[in-house]
């Protein structure tokens, strides 16, 4: 269904091609699984595959790319479109409408499909991934797993003969991973080629027929999925574990030292916390938890209220009712945001300067003001020097921050919060999409981070991330709700 | 829950007007008869008829608070044009200070203030969606049309959450910063904005294109949004009040107003 | 109708984000400040001018500034009801700014985008003063009060050519526009 013969293509722009002389064929019916270290070329293989490279990135493409027997050089992406449907990390970004139902039909209704052939499409779309109750909804209402849902209806809708999809698990908890893998082995069973683009490997260990591992452009191993137990391979090529171990469940509670708040202790305590969104039900009513040194994963299905907690914390909403101690000293929510680093997810959001130098520099200058220190120009170089190397920034610490891979820029958002040199550092989801050898990165920096004393809450998915660096738990829904 | 377009937009969320029934189309239609009517309409009289049907129209959605909040700021904005016509008018001869030279200009506000409310305040942004696949109008207009419409809540949570990004950073953006360094706060609130913006087209490009869209694309809309009889009967009662008005405006007050350039 | 099918679905998307960005962030400019204080009126206008010529050196084709003011015009209609008084002077300032770029059309260079935006800040401004007039004609004062703040708006546009250039050297920079 999609075949790679011989395949070079370079960028616009650029000199060195960013895949060299790929050969590889997907079969109907066949589910292949590409993966590799950021920037070695799997993302562009996915251009090729739905004809995007070259007809809109433009560059050369060398060899030939054919799916269902044509050349896609051949065909113009209208076409190609009926052919290969596309899901992207973030399916939000490729909605159209605002509701579920108006989304489904859209692509029918400008491709000119009769209105009674739209709804039996959709209609049969919704029945097959479950989503006649959400048909009203907005999609901004929808978890991540359900606005994957609504992506894969779309493009199940359209009767496509491959499925290709970017990084589909990225944003998704394990339950909805598991789902989602599930699915498309339905699809594959039905005759669907499927061709994956992913760091994260586990949730396709029974599903996947064939991997490709990329690297620097290049598939330097082909074959089953067993031979991502090869450690060597995994490591050289900056791939992530094969198999992974769900701790969530037996991940130790964390627990204060004394039942009562006691000078001098070292965490944050928070007692007797109220929060409740606008007209509706208590989202925490009177709980307590506490946050020691080390790291701890803060744990609970959707809608628990995890990223509403660390809002809570910081200050970015306002508790009802609490009392937040750190060290053993109350603080007014107001003051808490001086204490408290908090790195959410929109990295797009928080980078504002003209080189990731600079982006570094004005941080460590904001948290010398924020604290009255007072640092030579040499010890501020000297800390953005460390924070670059830490997060292996230093080779691009002169490009423009919004010009970073997604990677590189959820590194260096984490950078800047460590150079507040928080007492507490809250991060919500940092390591999705990240390949092995920087999730690892990450991994290292935060045990860095508490072993010098520091309280980090980390919220994720990310299984490897909690096996790797977690030693403790906070489980929501919290005791007192 | 289905939360209003403006409401929305504006962090009014939360209550929520009760469905009006009537279509956007019929409110749109009446925002533009009433702007367009309140030009040519130059009398007193006219205007006290517009503005009392159209208030009545602003009532029928109940949402007071909104629109007591909205009169609030008008009126403030009206003392405020008040005071400086009447300063005007005690240094330059020329610039008369009379009620009727103020209050046609201030009704034509007010109006148009009744008029937009409800279509503001009522419409879910989906509703506008259908309404502009409704107005059949060309690929290269309703893509950007319907794209625009539906980044717009979108953009205003990436501002949202812009500013919060500040907030932990630990910048404090004050008036006098704002004075004192304005490139520094221009830099901070909309470079990430604009990136943003152009990392989105970017995206939603491609996936346009992934849809096969282009401008040979033929539309057949899979449901029709629905003019009822109750749609009808409310542009008709606009065209009565307007007919009224330009009859009150002919018929009696046609008289020049003071101060009437 | 080959005037209408020359945009591709993508440049389409990219007037129709920006369309959204101006119109979000000067209502939020405006808003933030209070509706007509000064700040907030050069405030939103220099944002405004600034977008307009990004999106300009992002989709560089004839039609393009006509195509976002129809498509500005049409939304406010539906979204805020805005008065189509406002509709003239803006087509006037949209087609006289095309006019402006035409010499430059296929030029890659910024000058050209950057004319027409000065163009069409002008052209806009000045004849909102008409519209401004129609509607408080009754009263020589209040019409003497507009001015200073259309006046002040186009301070702001002004400084929104000056950004509206730095932006797109910074965009260079970053990789994101390309020649």
């Amino acid at each position: 269904m999609i075949r790679f013969v011989n395949v070079t293509y370079t960028y616009p722009f650029q000199e060195k091609p960013a895949v060299r002389g790929v050969d590889l064929h997907v079969r109907p019916g066949e589910f292949v699984l590409v993966t590799g270290e950021s920037g070695c070329g799997k993302s562009t293989l996915m251009r090729l595959a739905n004809g995007l490279c070259p007809q809109y990135f433009g560059g050369t493409l060398e060899g030939d790319v054919f799916v269902g027997g044509k050349s896609t050089g051949e065909m113009p992406l209208k076409d190609m479109s009926r052919m290969v449907g596309t899901l992207f990390q973030d399916p939000e970004q490729q909605f159209f409408a605002l509701e579920v139902e108006e989304e489904l039909a859209f692509v029918h209704e400008w491709r000119g499909t009769p209105a009674a052939e739209t709804r039996r499409k959709i209609a049969e779309a919704a029945k097959e991934f479950l989503l006649e109750d959400l048909f009203g909804h907005s999609i901004h209402e929808l978890s991540e797993g359900q606005k994957q849902k609504v992506g894969l209806a779309s493009i199940f809708s359209q009767d496509p003969g491959a499925l290709v999809l970017d990084e589909p698990t990225a944003n998704l908890d394990p339950e909805s991973t598991v789902e989602l893998a599930r699915r498309l082995d339905r699809l594959k069973k039905s005759g669907m080629a499927i061709l994956v683009v992913d760091h994260r490997l586990y949730w396709l260990e029974d599903v996947a027929d064939r991997v490709a591992v990329m690297r620097e452009g290049v598939i330097v191993a082909q074959g089953a999925f067993d031979m991502l137990h090869d450690g060597a391979l995994r490591s050289a090529c900056g791939l992530r574990a094969a198999h992974v171990e769900d701790v969530r469940s037996t991940l130790p509670e964390s627990a204060p030292p004394t039942k009562g708040p006691r000078a001098g202790e070292k965490g944050l305590r928070v007692d007797g916390l109220r929060f409740a969104y606008k007209g509706q039900a208590p989202l925490y009513d009177r709980a307590s938890f506490w946050l020691g040194q080390g790291v701890t994963a803060l744990i609970g299905g959707n809608g628990t209220g995890k990223t509403t907690l660390a809002r809570l914390i910081t200050g970015l909403n306002k508790a009802q009712e609490g009392a937040f101690r750190i060290n053993g000293i109350l603080f007014p929510v107001s003051e808490m945001l001086r204490h408290v680093g908090i790195v959410l997810q929109n990295s797009d959001h928080q980078l504002h300067m003209r080189t990731v130098a600079q982006e570094i520099d004005v941080c460590l200058a904001l948290a010398e003001r924020l604290r009255g220190w007072s640092k030579s120009r040499r010890s501020r170089e000297e800390q953005r020097h460390f924070l670059l190397g830490l997060f292996d920034l230093e080779h691009l610490a002169d490009r423009h921050p919004q010009s970073l891979s997604g990677g590189e820029k959820q590194r260096l958002v984490i950078a800047c919060a460590f150079a507040k040199k928080p007492s507490i550092l809250i991060l919500d989801e940092p390591t999705s999409g990240l390949d092995g050898g920087n999730m690892k990165r990450i991994a290292k920096a935060l045990s860095l981070l508490a072993e010098q004393g520091a309280c980090v809450l980390v919220i994720t998915h990310d299984l490897e991330l909690l096996r790797a660096s977690c030693g403790a738990a906070i489980r929501l829904p919290l005791n007192g709700n | 829950m289905q939360v209003s377009s403006a409401s929305r937009f504006l962090g009014m969320g939360g209550s929520v007007a009760p469905d009006s029934g009537y279509d956007a189309r019929a409110r749109m239609v009446i925002s533009l008869l009433a702007s367009i009517v309140t030009i040519i309409i130059s009398s007193v009289e006219g205007q006290l008829m517009l503005l009392g049907a159209s208030l009545l129209y602003a009532l029928s959605i109940r949402r007071f608070k909104a629109l007591t909040i909205a009169y609030l700021f008008v009126a403030f904005m009206m003392g405020l044009a008040t005071l400086c016509t009447w300063g005007l008018s005690s240094v330059a001869p020329f610039v008369s200070f009379t009620f009727k030279g103020l209050a046609v200009p201030f009704m034509r506000g007010l109006v148009m203030l009744n008029v937009v409310l409800p279509l503001a305040l009522t419409c879910r942004i989906q509703d506008l969606l259908t309404v502009l696949k409704g107005l059949c109008l060309p690929f290269c207009i309703y893509l950007p049309g319907a794209v625009m419409i539906r980044f717009i809540p979108t953009f205003m949570n990436d501002i949202k959450q812009i500013a919060e990004a500040l907030q932990i950073r630990g910048y404090t953006l004050t008036l006098g910063g704002m004075f004192r360094h304005p490139l520094l706060v221009l830099r901070l609130l909309f470079t990430p904005l604009l990136f943003r913006s152009l990392r989105t087209s970017e995206e939603l490009g491609i996936a346009a294109e992934l849809k096969g869209l282009d401008a040979q694309s033929r539309f057949v809309p899979y449901r029709s949004p629905v003019w009822s009889r109750k749609d009808t009967l409310l542009v008709a009662a606009a065209l009565t009040v307007i007919a009224a008005a330009l009859a009150c405006h002919y018929l009696l007050g046609r008289a020049p107003v003071a101060g009437h350039m | 109708m080959s005037l209408l099918s020359q945009w591709s679905a993508r440049e389409l998307v990219v007037i129709g984000i920006f369309a959204a960005t101006a119109k979000v962030t000067t209502l939020i400019v405006a808003l933030a400040g209070g509706g007509m204080n000064p700040l907030s009126l050069m405030g939103k206008n220099l944002v405004f001018t600034t977008l307009l010529i990004v999106m300009l050196c992002k989709v560089s084709r004839p039609g393009t500034l006509t195509l976002f003011t129809v498509i500005n015009s049409i939304v406010s209609m539906l979204l805020m009801g805005a008065s189509v008084t406002l509709l003239p002077p803006l087509l006037a300032g949209a087609l006289l700014g095309e006019l402006a770029m035409w010499p430059g059309r296929n030029s890659t260079g910024l000058w050209p985008k950057v004319a027409a935006a000065a163009v069409f800040d002008v052209v806009t401004k000045a004849l909102s003063l008409g519209v401004s007039y129609l509607l408080t004609r009754e009263n020589a004062g209040m019409m003497i009060m507009i001015v200073p703040f259309v006046l002040i708006g186009y301070m702001g546009s002004l400084g929104g050519l000056y950004t509206g250039v730095h932006a797109v050297k910074e965009l260079r920079h970053a990789g994101i526009i390309r020649q």
